[in-house]
């Protein structure tokens, strides 16, 4: 290690160092007491109700509009004869998209050493779970008789009769399933040692009790800490693969069918990429103003999420890449119908929705390519945003005017949303946004005994240079 | 024992079976007990049915079935103690009858099952309709259950009615007329057009106890113009009758002057003997259209030229001038035409194609025409030797009055005047569809007492004194002629549901010393009728059995129409042209409260649950409106406000709209202003004179500045230039289209229509099908867009509507819709019809994608739909590229007849599942008649005959396009229509190997005029 610096090259920018994951000075006790504080913090603050109450408003939306849908049939939204899936299934890509981001940086950046990741991992994975809960949804209240859902599922019966394997919703099914189970289960169990440190600093009986009860009696004994290390391995080497898996069987749905637009074998790739794109993308709207509001403005630093404005520069150009390509594909493709699907999606009559994606996804990431930009709070929450909006009305180009005109004129039909599919998804943010909330308030926001690691003394190789590792 | 001893005579003979003392005795408290414990003979339905009721539906079945077969000579209904022999509950029973509309009967066979009548179909063996049949025929059942009907009678009185009963009604009504009788001034009769010989007997008896009593007919439809043409040129005077039989089959050249004949009075008879001549494997005819609005005449022909109304008699005697260069003698040389040289360039080819088919040629004349242009072209069929070939001339059915205006302006007059005191309308609904500025409805204010006898409490009944249910025809005797005068008689399939009475019975009561039942009138009239034939009961029966009296035709006329060629033609009109017609969905209104004639698509403009003001391209530019926006049409200081729909190919200066519309007492469906449902469209009535009741001249048009929201099924006019050329290109391999030299070089020259795609090959194995494989072929050239079809598919289906709100979102519930495609420039485009349905595909991608195997294939080849299973992923509709499923998106079935789901079930096919909400549903090939027949043949040891099952749409078809039946068996008419060189299958690129297949459009232009349609479908893809 050499320190003197390359001409041109400003220090922070030098790759052979590696810049500091937690701000300098925090100590693995001013870790403890930044995150454990917030749960601890006795009088919640006004500003957490303000938000609480309008998330619960939206909660209760989100439950009305499904009573009234339960009770009234399919037919309050703007479905139609030939676009049979709408909004739902719009919504539905869009949270498990965003669902993406938590387990691709707790797995896959575990896995690659990536260990800015410890700052924002149990951020990113509570999230994902929240945003997998909101998909689940979807699918649900979308069939047409909700109370034979169970019909999907492989359960013995007396009509000995098993789901269709051949169906991509059945393969949906189990992908989205295991992805929720194992995203799940691997934020908790990520999370133990730290509840346990919640349970002994608890005060109150109550408090106590439940993160006792949640810790699984974790002491923090050597032999406990080599079982669970091996454990997250073993669990981040099986969600890696989900994190492709999911999003690319979501995509099935489409690809398999036989519609002009969506029977395109270049949808899983493309779907996983624009599932990172969204995910990454909410993660940086929600944390900026979470670093800011509880104070972690120490352990989620301005590098992480510089970091992650990289990212979602890559996922953009490769979704914009993608979106070329459809293009090139269907031109090249000499099939009249795929043709006409893709001139459709951009001159015509939903021109507006193609040309809003192209410019939420492809352009407005590109600003990316400046560090100012990276490093800009105002501007990464703009672009965070705007990703947002975009990847839905990804989703939204992809299903709605793919359907709307497909083989036969005669059929061609016009969407148009109603009221209900509009409060219906308002009302799952009011979902999101409620268990977010919870878990600000009452879980540890980030990975204190990950985080821990980072600081010079808590590092296994303290005082034998840069990196390290959790074994 | 006294009393057994005291019993009166015999009432059980000594062979007789009794069942209790009671019975035996005969006396009168077992009588009341008999009565009270059925009483059969006036069912209430207002109440859920019950057991008991459901009881007294099956004992009608068995009692009818009987009383129609003739077995037994009574109209008492009870349920049996023992069953019938040959009788099965459950089981299916047809019987003929008859469906009369303005004072033409459309011959019919009726299905009931265990006594409910379920479904109409066209009498295969009456010629009138050889099994085809209409839209309203098959809408017939929905309208006989439909919940708005009146239920009792009723007194009205400043709009508001309290309920009555027929004793307090006829004491009425008798009492008003026994004062008069013997003389009868004063008194009238309003009647709905009927050539009904048992309403006709009664009529003579009632003028003869009433003799200076009027009695009119009125129906707001007819027009007088074909009559009153053939007078003039046969030269005969007013008490002529005439009636015009055009032998379609025999016409190899024919020329229509705005006439749309497949939707005329014995529009089933034309459309199928139009066919005859379209199949290309035969000699084609050729069709030359000359209208003004885009009917379904036009879209059939090979050639169209878009004209007002009033243009055509100039036309016409272009064509005169012309066919006399060929050497058609009779004509007066005349100045030079008006028209442009495309268009005598037209007439001239036209001229020629008619003169070299002399004696194969036909022209016809639209009925709203005036009197001149039909004696114009009388002359000239004359002249083309078409009478006695392609034209018969036959007696009109003596009971029908001659068609028109005056008899209704002459009561109207009397009715003012005061000189009205008793008015009997039976049937009709002048208040609604007479001519606005008659002042019907002020004059019969007039009137001191004024009853209705009608289906429904209409605008009619709510300004008269007393309104009488009527029978409806499937629950009433009667009897009706069809076009070309032969006898059938109208049979009751059950007992009337709500109290009502025909007017036959109503009259009976008037004008009998003791009123007879309908049967004895109908039994009566037929004695008259058939003398020439013998009478009796074996003919009777027969009649009963057959459907018609054979021999009973009218007469044919021979009469010669030269005075007609200097009949002296109106004058062209000055400004627009509005042009009213007949609703082809609705009628004159009368069918306003049937939801599914009012959830049809237009078989052109696919326009639901409205009607539209259809305005050529040419004007609509100039003017600056566009379909949606409301214009205010105004014509001799009246005015309407109606939506227009830019219709191509529709003439230029006039602009057309449907009668039928914007009632406001129909009922719930059709618009009813007590019960607060707004009208169903637009009245014509304020616009409608009597000196000009179809045609008006001197209309302007003004925009308003407003728009309205019209639901049609498939957008022609949402549509982009991007959008267009799609549809452009896609047409010629969707609609593969040639012509019939093309077809006589290379017979298989749709296969050229197609894009090229590589080899086609699949994942799966194939299915094999040993047993039966089921499918179907639609023969694209002789379908006309009738959309009997659909009506046909919602009767057999129990396929609810939906309401114009859901029609607009896309969620109708056809199983079979009828596409139409425009083809060529929008001014004069040409029209293609295209049916369809669930196809069955061999590799269904539907089946791929259901998640809970809800719709899977059948060893037989049928893709069905398992309702049960069926959760409502609707993947299978993204999927299936023909776009044919349907979902519930709501509980439809509830929507409109929610109030009354017990009296709407009993019109539902009771083998085939009313869909909940939540389920993907589509046609199924009519699986319950397979089914059946199944049973059938097995039951006999003996396989199902390749054509032996019928589906709906098939039985409904008049031109017969559709073909159903079982491709393992070669002999079966689909599998030789499949194996023929015109079948392809739609979109077969994507190798799904739909079941159904289409057989090209072969149309048979005139090679001289370039047809551009024609000359399109050539290139319409670039290889």
């Amino acid at each position: 290690m050499t320190d003197t610096a390359i001409k041109g090259v400003p220090a922070e920018d030098d790759p052979r160092h590696r810049v500091p994951l937690a701000k300098p000075g925090t100590t693995l006790t001013s870790i403890t007491d930044i995150v454990a504080g917030i749960p601890e913090r006795r009088a919640t603050p006004k500003a957490w109700y303000v938000a609480f109450a309008i998330a619960l408003t939206l909660l209760g939306t989100l439950g009305a509009m499904i009573a009234y849908l339960l009770f009234t049939g399919v037919g309050v939204w703007g479905n139609n004869n030939p676009v049979f899936w709408g909004w739902p299934i719009v919504n539905f890509v869009f949270w498990v998209g965003i669902g993406h981001a938590g387990t691709l940086i707790s797995a896959i950046l575990f896995l690659t050493r990536q260990n800015w990741r410890t700052g924002v991992n149990r951020f990113a994975e509570a999230m994902t779970i929240f945003a997998v809960a909101c998909a689940a949804i979807f699918p649900g209240i979308h069939i047409g008789r909700v109370w034979l859902a169970f019909y999907l599922f492989p359960l013995p019966n007396q009509m000995q009769m098993w789901p269709n394997f051949r169906s991509p919703l059945l393969w949906d099914v189990f992908a989205v399933g295991t992805y929720a189970t194992v995203s799940l289960l691997f934020w908790y169990m990520g999370m133990v040692p730290d509840l346990a440190t919640l349970r002994d600093r608890s005060v109150h009986k109550v408090r106590r009790f439940a993160y006792g009860l949640l810790s699984l009696g974790w002491t923090g004994s050597g032999r406990e800490w080599s079982r669970f290390e091996k454990a997250y391995l073993i669990l981040a080497g099986l969600a890696t693969p989900l994190v492709l898996s999911v999003h690319s069987v979501v995509s099935f749905d489409f690809a398999v069918s036989q519609l002009p637009g969506w029977h395109t074998t270049i949808f899983p790739p493309y779907f996983v990429a624009g599932a990172v794109f969204s995910g990454f993308a909410m993660v940086v709207s929600l944390m900026v103003p979470a670093r800011q509001f509880f104070g972690l403005k120490d352990l989620i630093t301005i590098n992480h999420l510089e970091v992650m404005n990289k990212i979602i520069l890559v996922t953009g150009t490769m979704v914009g890449y993608a979106y070329a390509m459809e293009f090139f594909i269907a031109w090249y493709s000499g099939n009249p119908y795929e043709r006409f699907a893709f001139v459709n999606r951009a001159f015509g009559p939903y021109y507006w929705a193609y040309w809003t994606m192209v410019s939420c996804n492809v352009i407005s990431p590109q600003i990316f390519w400046f560090k100012k930009a990276r490093r800009s709070i105002p501007i990464m929450m703009v672009v965070a945003v705007f990703v947002n909006i975009g990847m839905w009305f990804e989703r939204f180009v992809i299903t709605v005017t793919s359907l709307s005109r497909d083989f036969l004129p005669s059929s061609w039909g016009y969407f148009r949303p109603t009221a209900i599919d509009m409060l219906t998804f308002a009302g799952s943010f009011g979902l999101f946004f409620t268990l977010f909330l919870l878990f600000c308030r009452f879980l540890p926001m980030v990975a204190m005994a990950e985080v821990r690691t980072m600081v010079p003394e808590g590092k296994p190789s303290h005082g034998h240079g840069h990196g390290g590792s959790h074994e | 024992m006294s009393q057994i001893e005291n019993r009166p005579a015999y009432a059980a003979g000594p062979n007789d079976m009794w069942r209790s003392l009671g019975e035996w005795e005969h006396t009168p408290e077992f009588e009341a007990l008999v009565k009270k414990e059925f009483p059969a003979a006036n069912p209430d339905l207002l109440g859920p049915v019950d057991r008991r009721r459901f009881l007294q539906l099956i004992g009608a079945s068995a009692a009818l079935a009987s009383a129609t077969s003739c077995r037994y000579e009574k109209e008492e209904l009870r349920p049996f103690a023992t069953r019938p022999e040959g009788y099965v509950p459950g089981d299916r029973r047809v019987y003929t009858s008859a469906f009369e509309r303005d004072g033409v009967a459309l011959p019919l066979h009726v299905t009931t099952v265990d006594g409910r009548p379920i479904k109409v179909d066209g009498n295969p063996n009456h010629p009138s309709s050889g099994g085809g049949s209409d839209i309203q025929a098959q809408a017939a059942i929905l309208e006989f259950y439909d919940p708005d009907r009146s239920r009792g009678v009723t007194q009205w009185a400043e709009g508001q009615s309290t309920q009555s009963t027929w004793e307090k009604a006829l004491e009425a009504l008798k009492g008003a007329l026994a004062s008069r009788r013997g003389d009868g001034a004063g008194v009238a009769v309003l009647s709905e057009v009927s050539a009904s010989p048992a309403l006709a007997s009664l009529r003579n008896r009632f003028q003869a106890q009433f003799p200076k009593a009027r009695w009119v007919q009125f129906a707001s439809g007819l027009a007088a113009g074909p009559l009153e043409g053939a007078r003039l040129a046969s030269g005969q005077g007013s008490e002529a009758r005439m009636r015009l039989v055009h032998h379609l089959e025999r016409a190899r050249m024919v020329l229509t002057l705005d006439c749309d004949f497949l939707a005329q009075a014995d529009g089933v008879r034309h459309r199928a003997d139009f066919a005859k001549g379209r199949r290309p494997e035969g000699d084609m005819s050729r069709l030359y259209a000359v209208e003004s609005r885009y009917t379904g005449t036009g879209a059939s022909a090979d050639h169209r030229l878009p004209l007002a109304p009033s243009r055509i008699g100039a036309l016409l005697e272009l064509l005169e001038q012309e066919l006399a260069k060929f050497g058609m003698g009779g004509v007066t040389p005349a100045s030079s035409s008006s028209f442009d040289a495309e268009t005598q360039a037209f007439v001239h080819v036209l001229a020629d194609d008619l003169w070299k088919h002399r004696g194969q040629a036909l022209v016809m004349a639209g009925d709203q025409l005036a009197p001149a242009v039909h004696a114009r072209v009388l002359a000239l069929n004359e002249r083309l030797g078409a009478l006695g070939k392609t034209l018969d001339v036959i007696q009109a059915p003596a009971e029908l009055d001659a068609p028109g205006m005056s008899g209704l302006e002459d009561l109207t007059g009397a009715m003012s005047s005061g000189g009205v005191e008793v008015l009997l309308i039976l049937g009709g609904n002048p208040v609604y569809d007479a001519p606005g500025d008659l002042g019907f409805d002020e004059a019969l204010a007039r009137v001191a007492v004024k009853a209705h006898l009608s289906l429904y409490a209409n605008e009619t009944s709510r300004l008269c004194n007393w309104h009488l249910p009527k029978a409806h025809f499937l629950e009433s005797w009667g009897d009706a002629r069809s076009f070309d005068g032969t006898y059938s008689v109208v049979q009751p399939m059950i007992e009337p549901l709500h109290d009502g009475k025909s007017s036959l019975e109503l009259l009976s009561e008037l004008v009998e010393e003791k009123a007879l039942t309908g049967l004895e009138l109908v039994r009566r009239a037929f004695d008259e009728v058939a003398k020439a034939q013998g009478g009796g009961d074996a003919l009777w029966r027969k009649v009963l059995h057959d459907g018609l009296l054979a021999g009973s035709a009218s007469p044919t006329l021979s009469i010669g129409f030269g005075a007609g060629a200097s009949a002296k033609l109106p004058s062209a009109a000055t400004g627009i042209e509005l042009q009213l017609f007949p609703c082809p969905k609705l009628g004159d209104g009368r069918y306003a409260n049937n939801g599914w004639l009012q959830e049809l698509p237009d078989y052109l403009t696919k326009v639901t649950w409205d009607n539209v003001l259809l305005v050529s391209v040419q004007d609509s530019r100039e003017w600056k409106v566009t379909t949606g926006d409301v214009v205010k049409v105004s014509a001799h200081g009246k005015s309407i406000e109606a939506p227009v729909y830019v219709a191509p190919g529709h003439a230029q200066g006039a602009v057309s709209l449907a009668m039928g519309y914007g009632r406001t007492a129909a009922g719930r469906i059709g618009g009813d202003r007590r019960q607060g449902v707004d009208p169903v469209g637009v009245h014509v009535a304020p616009l409608r004179t009597l000196a000009q009741p179809f045609l008006i001249d001197g209309v302007q048009v003004e925009k308003t500045g407003k728009t309205y929201p019209l639901a049609t099924t498939q957008e022609h006019h949402m549509v982009d230039p991007k959008g267009m050329a799609a549809r452009e290109e896609r047409m010629g391999a969707l609609i593969r289209t040639g012509t019939k030299e093309e077809y006589d070089a290379t017979p298989n020259f749709q296969e050229d229509r197609t894009h090229p795609h590589p080899p086609l090959q699949s994942l799966w194995d194939s299915h094999e099908y040993h047993d039966y494989k089921w499918g179907m072929s639609i023969d694209l050239s002789t379908c006309d867009g009738c959309n009997a079809c659909v009506i046909a598919c919602q009767a057999e289906n129990n396929i609810p509507i939906v309401g114009k709100d859901q029609v607009s979102r896309g969620r109708e519930m056809h199983w079979i819709r009828v596409d139409a495609y425009y083809r060529g420039t929008p001014e004069a485009p040409v029209v293609a019809h295209q049916p369809v349905a669930c196809a069955h595909c061999e590799n269904a991608p539907c089946e791929e994608v259901c998640p809970v195997a809800a719709t899977v294939h059948s060893d037989e080849g049928l893709n069905d739909m398992v309702y049960n299973r069926c959760v409502g992923t609707r993947y299978c509709g993204n999927n299936c590229p023909y776009k044919v499923r349907r979902f519930n998106y709501y509980h439809y079935p509830k929507r409109f007849f929610g109030h009354e789901p017990e009296l709407m079930g009993l019109g539902n096919n009771p083998s085939v599942t009313v869909r909940s909400r939540g389920v993907m549903e589509k046609c199924t090939y009519c699986v319950q008649r397979i089914q059946e027949a199944k049973i059938d043949a097995h039951n006999d040891g003996r396989r199902v005959q390749g054509d032996e099952v019928q589906t709906a749409c098939q039985l409904a078809c008049p031109p017969k396009a559709i073909v159903f039946g079982d491709l393992n068996d070669p002999a079966s008419m689909v599998a030789q229509a499949q194996a023929g060189p015109r079948s392809y299958a739609l979109l077969e690129e994507l190798n799904i190997k739909p079941r159904t297949q289409y057989l090209a459009r072969v149309n048979n232009p005139n090679p001289a005029l370039a047809p551009a349609a024609t000359e399109e479908s050539h290139d319409g893809h670039g290889h």
